[in-house]
């Protein structure tokens, strides 16, 4: 029993050395892969022009909507501090 | 009188076994935390249900022809429910702080160090009497140190079924104690003046690199990982629903409707493996005791990561943000802006955790894949 432990041990550290240098490879590989596509893509793209027509929904709201609705968060934002330190 | 008899031979009452009363308790327990705490109510909370209603007598929920049995059977038998959460994780992922930041995957890799050693941690655990964890069951407890719900779930009906109610619980349960787990470590692996790094704010990322990167992923998990792509796959098939702006209906039915939906089946699911014969077990202390020092682990090695990162970078890394790379979306990456307030009022850290954050999702599922790849065979 205890030699049968022993093996099935081994084969843990044997997943464990495995695994995790698989895992780092993986994602070493993908964060190459990400400059890569930054570089080509260009990631300096200004974001703020580029969702205007692609996405409606979710948070990605064209700017000048946005920007009322940022005005009227922060107005509710001082409205409601100042009622509760009335 | 023989009605009479007949009747109470009916009852809940005549028909409890003690083992059954304490289950139910644990149920109602459940639904105490996810309630009164709000420990992942959204999940508890069916979970603790599931439980109750498993263990009545007589009723046969999770007997062959029973509600539960057939929810199980379609839903987690089949590994449908939690790839489908995934599909809507993805859709409500924003890949944008890690895109922004591509190192911080290691942080994300280097946590999942909890989940291996963890697996050997178990094995270890086989040398006290009682327990007898083969290397799938192992694999499948081991996972919880990913703290990712849908990805345990997923493994352990794969790898090891029976364990999988407890797994579950323990998953869960500790993606709920993350702000009392967390801290501790945290706090002890790192200086007053680690805490205090202010990191340099993100670039803009376009629209185009958020679609293009779940594509990419998908690319390199056929090419390298294939047995991590039903995880993978359906990750990235959400998160290009989201980012493409082609489909937004399906990417909001995604991350709301059908992910709620799945949600409550996948928990009644759960809750019907807590019956009492696969729970009151030694084992499912081991279970539990396991998750937590997968947790710990995690938190501890993404920490010294981000250390050494920080070194390697002449401390341009907040070493805090490593304790996000086990998932845990977007809990653990709160804990950190919590952590960095503390030493630093007007240092914000939760977008920079966010990128270490999604990447221990994908860390997790990598992981995830491996341990098929290599247990599962």
């Amino acid at each position: 029993m205890e030699n049968n432990i022993g093996a099935v041990l081994l084969e843990a550290a044997n997943l464990l050395v495995v695994g995790m240098g698989v895992v780092f490879v993986f994602l070493g590989i993908l964060i190459f892969l990400m400059k890569l596509m930054s570089k080509i893509v260009g990631g300096d793209a200004p974001v703020p022009a580029a969702p205007v027509n692609t996405n409606r929904g979710g948070r990605k709201v064209s700017s000048a909507s946005q920007d009322h609705k940022v005005k009227a968060a922060i107005s509710a934002a001082i409205h409601q501090y100042r009622q509760d330190n009335k | 009188m023989d009605g009479l008899a007949t009747l109470w031979a009916s009852t809940g009452i005549a028909n409890f076994h003690w083992q059954q009363l304490i289950m139910i308790a644990v149920g109602f327990g459940l639904l105490y935390l996810a309630i009164s705490k709000k420990f992942e109510p959204l999940l508890l909370l069916p979970i603790g249900f599931g439980a109750i209603l498993t263990n009545i007598p007589v009723a046969g929920f999770s007997a062959e022809g029973g509600l539960l049995y057939y929810v199980y059977h379609v839903g987690i038998d089949t590994g449908i429910f939690p790839l489908l959460i995934f599909m809507g994780v993805g859709a409500m992922t924003d890949f944008g702080a890690l895109i922004a930041n591509p190192k911080m995957l290691l942080l994300g890799a280097a946590a999942q160090t909890g989940i291996f050693a963890t697996l050997f941690g178990a094995i270890l655990l086989n040398f006290v009497p009682g327990f007898d964890f083969t290397l799938a069951d192992a694999s499948a407890i081991a996972i919880i140190g990913g703290a990712d719900g849908p990805t345990a779930i997923f493994l352990a009906s794969r790898l090891a079924p029976d364990l999988l109610g407890a797994i579950a619980v323990a998953a869960y349960s500790y993606m709920a104690l993350v702000p009392i787990i967390q801290p501790p470590i945290m706090k002890a692996l790192t200086s007053e003046a680690d805490r205090k790094i202010v990191m340099e704010q993100l670039r803009p990322v376009s629209a185009k690199e958020k679609m293009i990167f779940p594509l990419m992923v998908l690319g390199i998990t056929i090419l390298f990982l294939p047995e991590a792509t039903p995880l993978v796959g359906m990750f990235c098939l959400g998160n290009l629903m989201r980012e493409c702006g082609a489909v937004d209906r399906l990417s909001k039915t995604a991350q709301n409707e059908l992910i709620n939906i799945v949600t409550i089946f996948l928990g009644l699911a759960v809750g019907s493996k807590l019956s009492a014969d696969k729970f009151l077990t030694v084992e499912t202390l081991g279970i539990l005791a396991l998750g937590a020092v997968a947790f710990g682990i995690g938190t501890a090695c993404g920490v010294l990561m981000a250390k050494l990162m920080s070194k390697m970078t002449g401390g341009k890394i907040n070493p805090l943000i490593g304790a996000a790379g086990v998932s845990a979306v977007p809990m653990a990456a709160r804990v950190v802006n919590k952590v960095g307030l503390e030493s630093n009022p007007h240092n914000f850290l939760l977008m920079h955790a966010m990128g270490p954050n999604v990447a221990g999702v994908l860390g997790s599922a990598v992981a995830a894949g491996i341990l098929l790849a290599l247990v599962g065979g």
